[in-house]
C-alpha cells in the first residue's frame, strides 16, 4: 500500500535527521501532522528492521533506533541501479538511456557519494 | 536416414541463427526504420535457434528408432536400450541444452524479480511521489522523485510500474523535455518492454560464450528504446526528446568519469534517428519480415511432421 510506504519513508527521514538514535516514543511526535498510534510506529520500525534499514540497540532503556545506512549511501545505491552498473540488476530496470556504459563501478559509487543531494531542492 | 539429414539441417539452422543471422541482424540498418517488426524477428531468431538445437538432438535420437518423426518420438521412452551411440549423443544434446536453458532462465528471471523488488522497496522508502502541481505544465502525477543531483530517468517495470526521475533530471529538463521523457518511460511501462528484453538477457546468460548473445541483448535494448522514442514522438516534438537525451547523456558521462564512448553509440543512434526520422519500411518489406519470423518458428516443426 502507498500509505505504509509513505510512513516508512517518514520514519527513515526522522532517523536520518537524528544520527544519534531515537526512542520510539520520540519518533512519534517527530512525525509531524499525523495522528498515529504508538503501535503503528513500532510496526513500521519492525518492518524497517526486517529490511535491515534500521537497527535497534537493546542495551539502553528505552530501546534506541538507528538508521543503518546514511541517506547519501542509500540514495547512491538507488542511483547505481538506475545507472545500470550492478550486473545482476541490469535487466531489472528500463532506463531512458538504454545500454550500459562500461564505467568502473567503484568509480561510479565514489562519484555518486560525492554528489550530495542538495537540501534546498 | 532422412531424419538424420533433418537433424543436421536443424542443427545448421540453429548455428546459422545464433551466428551469422544474429550478427547480420545486429548490424542491419533497417531495424531502426521498423523497430517493432525487428523485435518480432529477433524473438523468432531466438526461439527458432533454441527450438532448432533442441529439435536437432531429439531428431537424431529418434532417427535411430524409426523413419518417421512422430512415431519415433512415441517409441523413444520405451526403447531407450535400442538407441545407438548416435541416438545417445542426440538425446544427450537435447537433454543437456534443455535442462541448462531452463535452469539458467529460471535463475536469471528470479534474479531480476528479486533485484526489482529490492529496488522497489528501496525506492519507496525515500522517493517522493510527485503530484500534479509540482510541474504545472506537465502531467507528472505518480512519478517518483529521487533526491539526487545527478540526472537519471528510468522505469521500474511490473504490474504496478513506477516511472522514476532524479531531482537532477527534473532540474535539467524544461517542461517540453520532461514531458517527452515521461512519455518515453510510460511507453516502456505500458508496453512491458522488460518482458521483451528479459528472454534475451536469459539467452545471453545461457550461452555466455556466444558473442552474438550479448550483441543481441544490446540490439534488442536499442530497439526497445527506439520503440519508446516513437511512442513519445507521437505526443511530443522530437526536438524535445532529442534535447532530453542530450542533457541526460551528458550528465551520465560526467558521473561515469569518461567521455562516454560506450554510452554514446546508442544515444547517438537514437538522436540522429530523431533528428532525421528514417522512412518507414514499405508495406511489402514489413510483411516479409513478419513472414520470415513466422517461418523461422513454424517451418522446422512443419518439415519434421510432414516428412
Amino acid at each position: 500500500m502507498a500509505g505504509s510506504g509513505h510512513l516508512e519513508r517518514s520514519v527513515l527521514q526522522v532517523l536520518w535527521d537524528h544520527p544519534e538514535g531515537m526512542a520510539a516514543r520520540d519518533i512519534l511526535p517527530a512525525l509531524d501532522g499525523r495522528d498515529l498510534a504508538m503501535t503503528t510506529v513500532l510496526t513500521v520500525l519492525d518492518r524497517l528492521r526486517r529490511k535491515q534499514l534500521v537497527a535497534r540497540h537493546d542495551d539502553t532503556r528505552p530501546h534506541r533506533y538507528f538508521a543503518t545506512v546514511t541517506r547519501e549511501d542509500y540514495i547512491a545505491d538507488i542511483m547505481l541501479d538506475a545507472l545500470g552498473q550492478a550486473r545482476d540488476r541490469r535487466a531489472a530496470l528500463v532506463r531512458f538511456l538504454g545500454g550500459v556504459s562500461a564505467a568502473d563501478t567503484d568509480h561510479l559509487r565514489r562519484a555518486l557519494r560525492r554528489g550530495r543531494p542538495s537540501s534546498d531542492g | 536416414m532422412l531424419l538424420q539429414v533433418e537433424a543436421a539441417g536443424l542443427f545448421g539452422v540453429a548455428v546459422a541463427l545464433a551466428g551469422p543471422v544474429s550478427a547480420a541482424l545486429a548490424r542491419a540498418g533497417w531495424p531502426a526504420r521498423e523497430p517493432r517488426a525487428a523485435l518480432v524477428l529477433w524473438q523468432a531468431v531466438g526461439l527458432g535457434g533454441g527450438l532448432g538445437i533442441l529439435g536437432a538432438g531429439l531428431t537424431l535420437a529418434v532417427g535411430t528408432l524409426d523413419d518417421r518423426w512422430l512415431p519415433g518420438i512415441a517409441e523413444l521412452p520405451g526403447h531407450l536400450s535400442r538407441l545407438g551411440v548416435t541416438g545417445w549423443v542426440g538425446a544427450g544434446l537435447t537433454l543437456t541444452v534443455g535442462v541448462w536453458l531452463v535452469v539458467v532462465t529460471e535463475v536469471s528471471m528470479a534474479r531480476v524479480v528479486l533485484a526489482r523488488r529490492a529496488h522497489r522497496q528501496r525506492l519507496d522508502a525515500v522517493a517522493e511521489i510527485l503530484d500534479h502541481e509540482s510541474r504545472a505544465m506537465v502531467r507528472v502525477g505518480g512519478v517518483r522523485l529521487v533526491d539526487h543531483p545527478r540526472a537519471v530517468a528510468y522505469c521500474l517495470p511490473g504490474l504496478r510500474p513506477r516511472v522514476v526521475l532524479s531531482r537532477g533530471a527534473l532540474a535539467a529538463l524544461d517542461d517540453g523535455e520532461l514531458a517527452a521523457v515521461l512519455a518515453h518511460e510510460r511507453a516502456h511501462a505500458r508496453g512491458r518492454h522488460d518482458l521483451v528484453i528479459q528472454p534475451f538477457v536469459a539467452w545471453a546468460a545461457t550461452f555466455p560464450f556466444l558473442p552474438t548473445a550479448s550483441r543481441a541483448v544490446a540490439a534488442v535494448e536499442l530497439l526497445v528504446e527506439m520503440l519508446a522514442d516513437d511512442a513519445a514522438h507521437r505526443t511530443c516534438p522530437s526536438e524535445d526528446l532529442r534535447r532530453a537525451l542530450w542533457h541526460l547523456a551528458r550528465d551520465q558521462d560526467a558521473v561515469a568519469g569518461h567521455s562516454g564512448a560506450s554510452l554514446g553509440v546508442q544515444v547517438a543512434a537514437r538522436a540522429s534517428r530523431l533528428a532525421a526520422p528514417p522512412r518507414p519500411l514499405p508495406l511489402v518489406a514489413r510483411v516479409l519480415v513478419y513472414l520470415a519470423a513466422v517461418a523461422l518458428i513454424l517451418l522446422p516443426p512443419a518439415l519434421l511432421l510432414l516428412f
